[in-house]
């Protein structure tokens, strides 16, 4: 026991250093800036678990501290249940999350003035206090507690849902996190002194920083869902800082002074300029990826576009060749129709012919009427010469295709 | 004694032709039976024996190849000599179904073209006949 209580502050100083640092870069998203409030209210909670837990002459005071301690802890679980809420989009809730707010200000106000509650009740008050107290607002206060962390495991197992990669995982094992912190936190730190066993009380800011703080950390590192390398950087720097700072209260004679608050100053600006660089570095990092992810999109995307141009001018090419066979088979049939057309001349003029021959031959015809079939002959065979000439050319045209 | 004039069977299924190459035959000396269609032309073809059969490839219901067939099966060896009338043949392209190498090939004699001259068919028979 004793040892957990001398560790307390560094406890104490990780999860403040880890709530500065993602206060500092969670600015631009509100979600971020909650889920550094809630490990800021873990160290105010973890800082209350010392001072509960300190030596008091005065019992009013103890009362007050005990106090602080709850309500830290309430506002922790609140400000996690607002974290499920906008992390990592909002959705129109607004309403549902005044209604628990509400709830969650008249609880606190509970644990506060217990004695507003308690002279609607009875007119004893000190002696009613300690009964309300037990009876009445302790157990809502720990049922509110758990209320908060599973209505905010359900908002994020709901948006866990619709979330994919990266995100999803880093969200996974924050809730993970907060589940056991949360459960544990109010069972160690509540209900076993409730019932007068502090055994895990001091115990139990280590659990909640190595499960809550530790998910956020391991998340953070695991998924870069901030990078690591100004974390690391900033935290150092500032370890270096408090380190120097703590320092000059605790030395001696003005030598030793001036000694460490120009250390000091001269850490500080080496620190900013560290910070501010590696910063620089990070962030061009970050734009060389992003323009090297923005080419391959680019890539991709060409890629499909040339497969979909490819597809397109196959298409054409396969309409453009079914027209090109129509039109060979239409000039077949035509060139097929003139040759049987042809065909379909000459015999009835071979028949005409025929027996126009036989109309001289047989019949002894007088002079004028033989130069009449004569004249018709002629004109027959003019005729049949063409038509044959015309044939002729149809099927050399015809056997020049088929070439 | 006299020798008979050959005998010839015309089988085409257009009467005009029967008639003009009858007539022209008639008159170019030699005797003549005309037949109408490929059935027609193979019962006159078993009654009289004909010494030449000009036959027209082209005929609607029974081409002329098969009725040749038909013939040349019915009287084995001792088939009369056929001659195909033919539209086609002005060149030797697809559309012209019958050239002379065809005609022997299946087992005909010649062929003639219908559309040729009508003096000039009847010295080609004459050629054929005299052989």
């Amino acid at each position: 026991m004793n040892i957990f209580i001398t560790l307390l502050p560094f406890v104490i100083a990780i999860n403040l250093l880890f709530s500065g640092v993602l206060y500092f870069h969670g600015r631009r998203e509100k979600a971020v800036t909650l889920y550094s409030l809630i490990v800021f209210f873990v160290t105010l909670w973890s800082l209350s678990v010392l001072f509960v837990v300190a030596p008091y002459t005065s019992f009013g005071i103890f009362k007050v501290v005990t106090k602080l301690h709850f309500a830290t802890g309430q506002t922790a679980y609140f400000a996690f249940f607002l974290f499920a809420i906008y992390y990592p989009t909002r959705k129109t809730q607004l309403l549902y999350t005044l209604a628990i707010s509400f709830i969650n200000m008249v609880i606190l106000g509970m644990i506060f003035y217990p004695s507003l509650f308690i002279q609607s009740f009875q007119n004893t008050p000190i002696l009613s206090e300690r009964i309300v107290f037990h009876q009445i607002v302790f157990p809502i206060f720990i049922f509110w507690l758990y209320t908060l962390l599973v209505l905010g495991e359900i908002e994020i197992i709901r948006k866990l849902a619709n979330m994919q990669g990266t995100q999803r995982k880093s969200l996974k094992y924050i809730a993970i996190g907060v589940f056991i912190a949360g459960i544990v936190g109010a069972l160690f730190n509540a209900i076993f002194p409730f019932f007068g066993d502090f055994r895990f009380f001091a115990l139990n800011p280590f659990i909640v920083t190595v499960t809550f703080t530790g998910a956020g950390i391991f998340t953070l590192m695991k998924y870069k869902l901030f990078n690591i390398k100004i974390i690391t950087t900033e935290l150092l720097t500032f370890s270096i800082w408090a380190f120097i700072l703590m320092k000059l209260f605790l030395v001696e004679g003005i030598e030793n002074i001036l000694i460490n608050s120009s250390l000091l100053a001269i850490v500080i600006v080496f620190g900013i300029i560290l910070i501010r660089s590696v910063r620089l570095e990070v962030r061009q990092k970050e734009q060389l990826e992003k323009v090297s992810e923005d080419l391959r999109d680019l890539k991709d995307n060409l890629e499909v576009k040339i497969q979909e141009q490819t597809i397109e001018i196959k298409r054409a090419y396969d309409v453009e060749k079914k027209a090109r066979i129509e039109l060979v088979e239409l000039d077949k049939a035509q060139d097929q129709f003139l040759l049987t057309t042809q065909h379909h001349l000459r015999t009835p003029l071979t028949i005409l012919k025929g027996y126009l021959a036989i109309l001289k031959e047989k019949f002894s015809l007088p002079e004028k009427a033989l130069n009449t079939v004569s004249e018709m002959q002629e004109s027959a065979e003019i005729m049949s010469q063409s038509v044959n000439k015309l044939l002729q050319v149809t099927e050399l045209k015809v056997k020049n295709k088929t070439l | 004694m006299i020798k008979k004039a050959p005998l010839i069977l015309i089988i085409d299924d257009n009467k005009d032709f029967l008639e003009i190459f009858g007539a022209k035959l008639e008159s170019a000396g030699y005797r003549i039976v005309k037949a109408l269609g490929g059935d027609d032309g193979l019962l006159e073809a078993k009654k009289i024996s004909p010494d030449l059969i000009l036959l027209d490839v082209e005929m609607p219901k029974e081409s002329g190849i098969k009725v040749l067939s038909r013939i040349n099966s019915e009287f084995g060896r001792k088939s009369p000599r056929i001659v195909f009338l033919t539209n086609y043949g002005e060149s030797e392209n697809e559309h012209s179904i019958i050239d002379k190498k065809f005609a022997i090939d299946i087992g005909a004699t010649d062929y003639i073209k219908k559309n040729d001259d009508l003096d000039s068919i009847v010295s080609q028979i004459n050629d054929i006949l005299a052989i």
